[in-house]
Formats: C-alpha cells, sequence, structure tokens
C-alpha cells in the first residue's frame, strides 16, 4: 500500500522542547523505511537539523517572504514525497499564522496531503493553552501531543488548566522516551546517524564502510550502543503508533466529511 | 436602478489610485453588481490591462469622450461607472463636469455620485481636500489614505490633519492597507484582476501556478479593503439598496 503523503510540523511554542530531536527521529525513521521526504530546519541562526542531515535539509529563514514561498508553496505540491518541518519557536506564531492567512489545510488536502502537527507542550499552563488553540484553528490537520520525558512533569498550575483538562482526552499522543543523560552527547553528535546506526545493528558485519564524517560505532561501548539501541526502538515505535492513529483521524475526518 | 458614478482621483502621481479603482471594480464584481470603468489616463490605461472587458481608455479633456461617457450612462447595463482621472487632472475634471451639468444632474437626484480622493502623504494633500469637497456637495467624499507602498503619512501634523478634516464635514476616510510587494508585483506580472489572482486563474481563465502564499496575502488584503468598503456603507450609498 504506498504511503501517504504528509506535511509534517514538530512545533512548539518554546524553546528547548526537543523539537529537533523528534524531528530528526522521524526523518531517520522514514530513511528506514525507504519513504523519500524533505526536511525543512526553520532555525536559520543554529542549523540544527541540517546538521543531522547536510545533504537533505533545506533551511528557511520565516521572516523572508522568498523563504516563506519556498516552504509553503513546496508543502503544497502534489509530488508525492512527504516532507517534515522542524518549526523553530521563533516562528511559531508566524508560521502558524501564514498557514492560517493562506488557508494551506484545504489546498494541501486537495493536492491528497494530509497535515500531521506534532506539538510538545513544556511544563507551563500558556504553551498547552497554545497547543489547544493550535488543534482548534486548524481542525483539517490531525494533532499529535507530544510528550517529551526529558521534560520533566507539569506544573500544578498547568494541570489545573482548562486547556490540559481537554488535551488530557486528546485521542492521538506520541511519548519521546527518555534517554539516560549519559549518552544524550553522542546522540546528540551530527557524526551519528540514527539511521545508520539501526541499520548497522541490523546488519552487524556485512554493513558497508561508513562516510568520512560519520561516527562509527565501534567506538562507542557496548553499554551506549545498547541503551540508545533501545531508546531508538521505543521511540520509532511510538513514531509509528502516532502515525497510525493520525491515519485514523484522517479515516474518521474524511467520513464525517462525506457521510456515512 | 439610477446611474451612480465614481471617481477616483489624485492630485500626485503614484498615490496608488488606480490600485484603488481595481478594487472597486472588485468589490462590486463579489457583490454581483455591475460596474465599468473609464481609464482617463490616456493614451496608456493602466486599468484597461487589468480589465479589459469593462475598462474603456478615454481622453477626459476631449467633450467627445466627456459626452460618450455621460449619454451611456443611464442606457449602460453597468450602472455603476468607475472614472480612474489621472494625477493632476482631479481638479480640471471636476471643472469640466460642471460645464456639461454633472453636478446638476447629481443635485437633481438622476445620478448618484462619489469621489475617491486618493491622498499622499504630503501636506499639499490635506490643501486639495478644500478644493475638491465643493463638488460633493459635502456627501460621499471619501479621503482615502493608501498605505499600499507603506507610505507613512506622518508629514501630516495632527492638528494641521485636524483642522483640514474640520473643514471638510462629512468626509469619511477610507484606509487600504499595505499589501506585500512580492505579492503586489506577482499580481501586476499576471495582469488580472486581484480576486482573479487570488482564484489562481489567469488572463484566459486558465489555471496559472501563483505561488500559494503570494495569493494568500492578496487574498487577506483584498478582505481588509472589501471591509472598509462594507464599514462605509459603499453598496448602499451607491445602489438603491
Amino acid at each position: 500500500m504506498p504511503e501517504k503523503v504528509r506535511s509534517i510540523i514538530v512545533a512548539s511554542s518554546r524553546a528547548r522542547t526537543g523539537k529537533t530531536l523528534l524531528a530528526r527521529l522521524i526523518a531517520d525513521h522514514f530513511s528506514l523505511l525507504g519513504i523519500p521526504r524533505r526536511i525543512f530546519d526553520t532555525d536559520a541562526a543554529d542549523k540544527k537539523l541540517r546538521s543531522y542531515f547536510p545533504d537533505e535539509a533545506t533551511v528557511v529563514d520565516l521572516e523572508r517572504v522568498p523563504d516563506q514561498m519556498k516552504l509553503f508553496d513546496t508543502l503544497a505540491t502534489p509530488d508525492q514525497t512527504s516532507q517534515i518541518v522542524d518549526l523553530t519557536h521563533r516562528s511559531f506564531t508566524k508560521f502558524f499564522g501564514l498557514m492560517r492567512e493562506i488557508d494551506y489545510v484545504p489546498e494541501a488536502q486537495a493536492n491528497g496531503i494530509e497535515t500531521v502537527i506534532f506539538y510538545i507542550p513544556d511544563s507551563e499552563a500558556e504553551s498547552y493553552e497554545q497547543g489547544l488553540s493550535l488543534r482548534e484553528h486548524f481542525r483539517g490537520a490531525a494533532f499529535v501531543l507530544v510528550k517529551n520525558a526529558a521534560l520533566g512533569e507539569p506544573s500544578r498550575e498547568a494541570t489545573r488548566s482548562e486547556a490540559f483538562a481537554v488535551l488530557a482526552s486528546h485521542n492521538s499522543t506520541l511519548i519521546m522516551p527518555k534517554l539516560d543523560p549519559f549518552f544524550v552527547s553522542a546522540v546528540e553528535d551530527p557524526r551519528l546517524s540514527l539511521s545508520e546506526f539501526t541499520r548497522r545493528l541490523a546488519a552487524k558485519d556485512s554493513a558497508p564502510p561508513l562516510s568520512p564524517g560519520q561516527m562509527s560505532m565501534a567506538y562507542m561501548s557496548r553499554e551506549a550502543r545498547n541503551e540508545i539501541a533501545g531508546w531508538l526502538q521505543v521511540a520509532f515505535q511510538e513514531i509509528r503508533r502516532a502515525f497510525r492513529d493520525a491515519d485514523l483521524h484522517a479515516r474518521i475526518l474524511a467520513h464525517d466529511r462525506f457521510g456515512a | 436602478m439610477k446611474p451612480a458614478v465614481i471617481i477616483v482621483g489624485a492630485d500626485k502621481g503614484g498615490v496608488g489610485k488606480t490600485t484603488v479603482s481595481r478594487t472597486l471594480l472588485d468589490y462590486f464584481a463579489s457583490r454581483n453588481l455591475l460596474a465599468r470603468a473609464f481609464d482617463a489616463e490616456y493614451p496608456r490605461g493602466a486599468l484597461k490591462r487589468f480589465h479589459p472587458n469593462v475598462a474603456e481608455v478615454i481622453d477626459i479633456t476631449a467633450i467627445s469622450d466627456q459626452m460618450k461617457m455621460l449619454d451611456t450612462l443611464t442606457s449602460s447595463e453597468r450602472k455603476i461607472s468607475v472614472i480612474d482621472i489621472r494625477a493632476g487632472q482631479l481638479s480640471n475634471t471636476l471643472r469640466a463636469f460642471t460645464d456639461i451639468g454633472f453636478f446638476d444632474a447629481v443635485r437633481a437626484g438622476e445620478y448618484r455620485f462619489a469621489l475617491f480622493h486618493v491622498l499622499g502623504p504630503s501636506v499639499a494633500s490635506l490643501e486639495e481636500i478644500a478644493d475638491v469637497l465643493p463638488y460633493t456637495g459635502g456627501k460621499n467624499y471619501f479621503a482615502v489614505k493608501n498605505f499600499i507602498n507603506e507610505t507613512s503619512f506622518f508629514e501630516w501634523d495632527p492638528a494641521v490633519y485636524d483642522s483640514y478634516f474640520k473643514m471638510a464635514k462629512g468626509a469619511v476616510e477610507v484606509n487600504i492597507p499595505k499589501l506585500n510587494e512580492m505579492a503586489y508585483e506577482q499580481v501586476d506580472l499576471s495582469g488580472v484582476p486581484f480576486s482573479t489572482f487570488i482564484k489562481n486563474k489567469n488572463a484566459q481563465g486558465h489555471n496559472a501556478n501563483n505561488s500559494l502564499v503570494l495569493r494568500g496575502y492578496v487574498r487577506t488584503w483584498l478582505k481588509h479593503v472589501f471591509d472598509e468598503y462594507d464599514r462605509i456603507g459603499l453598496i448602499e450609498r451607491m445602489t438603491d439598496e
């Protein structure tokens, strides 16, 4: 069955919530499944996602109209390629404002592209309110509420907010598992490709030589390899589950739209 | 329905007068009202480029063209006429229309009349208001501030501004907001009305390949413009409704 074409937006209204990591995991997940995808890094200053996909990611600066066009016009193009957007928190308002202004979701839908928003709240009430607002404004898109286990629990004030209560019953979630802090720097190293890592674990001895700039697993301790492998397995499982839920949501939406 | 005439004029070039005329044509079309236009930017006619089917280029100083316009006011099925006057010709045109009895006919209730006076950022613009306002009898005079070029109207000292607008009793302000430059340029290149650009069509009615982003900017901008025209009750003023 052909893979669905999706516009995947990884977003958070706050900094340092794990957006780039999730975008990277999704891109690697697609790579492992052999699904072609375009990767957009909207942080023109840090270009962190691009550092993990130097040959594939496009950097766009959403303050510039030509870059807005490059991103959104591509996002709506019906060419059977999914796309992943790592939305810097600095462009959160601009991006979704523009998405509304240009009526992106229905136009993409008309071109066979489903929009999926992965939203990562932080521990504050305001980020839950913004998440709920986002879900309500883009009802034609699938909305996945992400819990990043590395971020810690929501604040007491947050758990008492109405937005939190509404989102608590949201039917599509993804839990980013927490990786032991000891191994985080290995994972964050741009020389480590998570999809390559996973392939090599499976291939063991028969893997082709690494290209220059990639990190050899030989330099990794067995403990590190096992920890990271375990963490990745859970993460990829969660991503698979999230997309299954998003597909279900899309089917329900289509069902509602076209009648029983 | 009584014929209605809207004159769009400015005493300076480059204030966006023809852009305003184009939005008026799109506005009436969107409300299913038949409108036609006379482009007095003779001989070139930017308005005609965008609205070839409803706009005619005329020489406003030629009596023959003046008569052509006014004689067909009642007979045309298009009851609303938008006349885009060349920059600097507004006062002359209003005088010429007086001479041929147009304003007498307006006063007698034969035609409806509105004046869209597109103002520039200099103080001289404010002085034009005093010159031009009397022709409208204080009715349906619209002072248009066009921010499309992000012109700052800061040259208008608030006190001076107040004193002129106090003089212009009944003058209604209309604000045309800024439209992103790339979007404006793209519409210009495509040579179609704003509403056609938004629908992603070309002049022949076929699918154009316009940027989703630029179309969105134009759609939002045009909606704001239409909201302004709704706010001033333009339809009610120009029709029997």
